[in-house]
């Protein structure tokens, strides 16, 4: 059974532009255009329950909404949306009593009491047993370790500190789905690493089904296997991590030094060299640092193969197989799309 | 009625923090009493002229107060005055401007009672650091500023309820009128 299901969501936003010029300001006052401006644009998938699902695109795409509408918070102009047999909008109290929402760059904890007395405050909103609380958090606060500054006023805990209070605050009333709205955004790696661990166990310990949006490309190839695409509205891929990768990036590529000077060989005025490697689909010389690139694809032509070309017509020192990073991928793929 | 309570109790949980939140601000107490208890004087002294110097001495008496009831009056307006500031919590007013109040949809809780005890929490504590330091200087000032004791027990007590329901009234104007804010 699917835990989520979008069909054909669609929201618009309008957005009044006022005229240029001199007078455009006083102009504006009476007068102004209209903008429509298609957010979200039928939108439609599913989720089943336990999956971990990536939610990328570039600014502006349109994920936020989606979690927005997803969480109840907004209401989509069409469509229709199922989460755990619920209407989100409709039965608003109903459903968000049964989903945590982290979002980034806001906070739900109060700002001025220490963090325990937010998650009692919680305890008493989502009206949670006490001895189920009492479990419950001593299990959040030893895994995302925060023992020693519970008693801390939000307002003086670090970033990376009071992200992981929020996700304790999220996870207290143990929802069934989690969204999370760039979790990771201004925390330096150490707590990056430490939340991801954590997230990848709730979900796997828990099965809880967690939805990331997020611009850190390490978060997705770390965290998830489905990833979900979306730019200017429209759902633009919808699968495997793996499978995203052989489509927009299939090539690997070889980075070999060379123990002698790369400018002695035979380059040509487009610094490309001249010899024959079967199987390479591009070739090029980086004369600062003695190196060539050879990139190749590994469901034509086998790594071996090259290596051993390369090993026969240069003199190498070091050899490295590389693939594409993934945020290049994502950024190829949004340019390819005009986004 | 399960729900009814599960709301109460979520909304007095949240009066409680939002209290112990502004029960820090003593300072600011302090500074309001102090311009309260000022202003009081002020208007104490401008009454008392009024009534001991006016060409007819029985015209304040004719109007329903004596001289002391007119100064008890006007130290109960300064330490309630803080029971009517025409808007709700700065925090919902920030969140609303910078967009923040999504996020309390994200709750399970019927926002306008939870708004109301956040705000009702709000004005508690600054009308109670304001209202009993001035209330405490009230009664310890020479004899002729002093605030009368109450008329009778009875009439005390009818005075409590009365303040009680007046800040419930108090704050669910003030929601009415942060509207237009």
């Amino acid at each position: 059974m699917q835990q989520i299901e979008l069909n054909g969501i669609c929201k618009t936003f309008s957005v009044f532009e006022r005229p240029e010029g001199r007078l455009g300001v006083l102009r504006g006052a009476f007068v102004r255009k209209k903008k429509i401006i298609k957010a979200l644009d039928e939108i439609s998938f599913k989720i089943s329950e336990g999956e971990l699902v990536g939610y990328i695109g570039p600014n502006g795409a349109g994920k936020s909404t989606t979690v927005k509408i997803m969480s109840g918070i907004l209401t989509p102009d069409k469509g229709e949306c199922l989460i755990m047999n619920r209407v989100p909008w409709k039965e608003r109290v109903a459903h968000v009593s049964r989903i945590g929402v982290v979002f980034g760059q806001r906070t739900q904890l109060w700002w001025d009491v220490p963090v325990i007395d937010s998650f009692n405050l919680l305890k008493d909103i989502y009206n949670i047993p006490s001895s189920v609380y009492s479990k419950r958090l001593t299990e959040l606060v030893d895994s995302l370790n925060i023992s020693d500054i519970l008693k801390t006023p939000v307002r003086q805990l670090s970033l990376g500190l009071r992200m992981r209070c929020e996700i304790a605050a999220a996870l207290l009333h143990c929802p069934k789905i989690l969204f999370l709205d760039e979790p990771t955004i201004g925390l330096d790696a150490v707590s990056k690493l430490a939340l991801r661990e954590f997230l990848k166990n709730e979900n796997q310990k828990n099965g809880v089904t967690m939805i990331l949006t997020t611009h850190d490309m390490d978060d997705i190839e770390a965290l998830c296997n489905r990833v979900m695409v979306i730019g200017h509205g429209k759902l633009l891929y919808d699968g495997k991590l793996k499978l995203l990768k052989e489509k927009y990036a299939p090539l690997r590529c070889i980075r070999a030094t060379l123990s002698s000077k790369v400018t002695e060989l035979n380059i040509d005025e487009f610094n490309t060299i001249e010899f024959n490697v079967d199987g390479a689909e591009k070739i090029k010389v980086k004369a600062e640092d003695n190196s060539l690139l050879v990139w190749f694809n590994p469901s034509k032509v086998a790594a071996h193969n090259m290596v051993e070309q390369l090993a026969r017509q240069l003199p190498l020192k070091d050899i490295v197989i590389e693939e594409q990073k993934i945020d290049e991928i994502i950024a190829s793929m949004y340019k390819e799309m005009c986004l | 009625m399960k729900n009814f309570f599960t709301t109460i109790k979520a909304c007095y949980s949240l009066f409680k923090i939002k209290t112990a939140e502004g029960f820090q601000y003593r300072m600011a107490g302090l500074a309001g009493a102090s311009t309260g208890i000022f202003w009081g004087l002020i208007e104490i002294i401008v009454y008392t002229i009024f009534y001991k110097y006016a060409e007819n001495k029985e015209a304040g008496v004719m109007a329903g107060l004596s001289l002391r009831q007119a100064i008890s009056y006007v130290w109960l307006t300064q330490v309630l005055f803080l029971m009517q500031p025409m808007s709700i919590d700065g925090e919902i007013l920030s969140k609303i401007n910078n967009g923040d109040v999504g996020i309390e949809m994200c709750r399970p809780l019927d926002l306008c009672s939870h708004w109301f005890a956040r705000t009702a929490a709000s004005r508690l504590t600054p009308l109670f650091w304001r209202g009993s330091i001035t209330l405490l200087f009230a009664v310890i000032i020479p004899d002729i500023f002093r605030l009368g004791p109450p008329a009778s027990l009875a009439s005390f007590f009818c005075m409590l309820i009365s303040v009680f329901t007046a800040f419930f009234l108090c704050t669910t104007f003030g929601m009415w009128f942060a509207q237009y804010a």
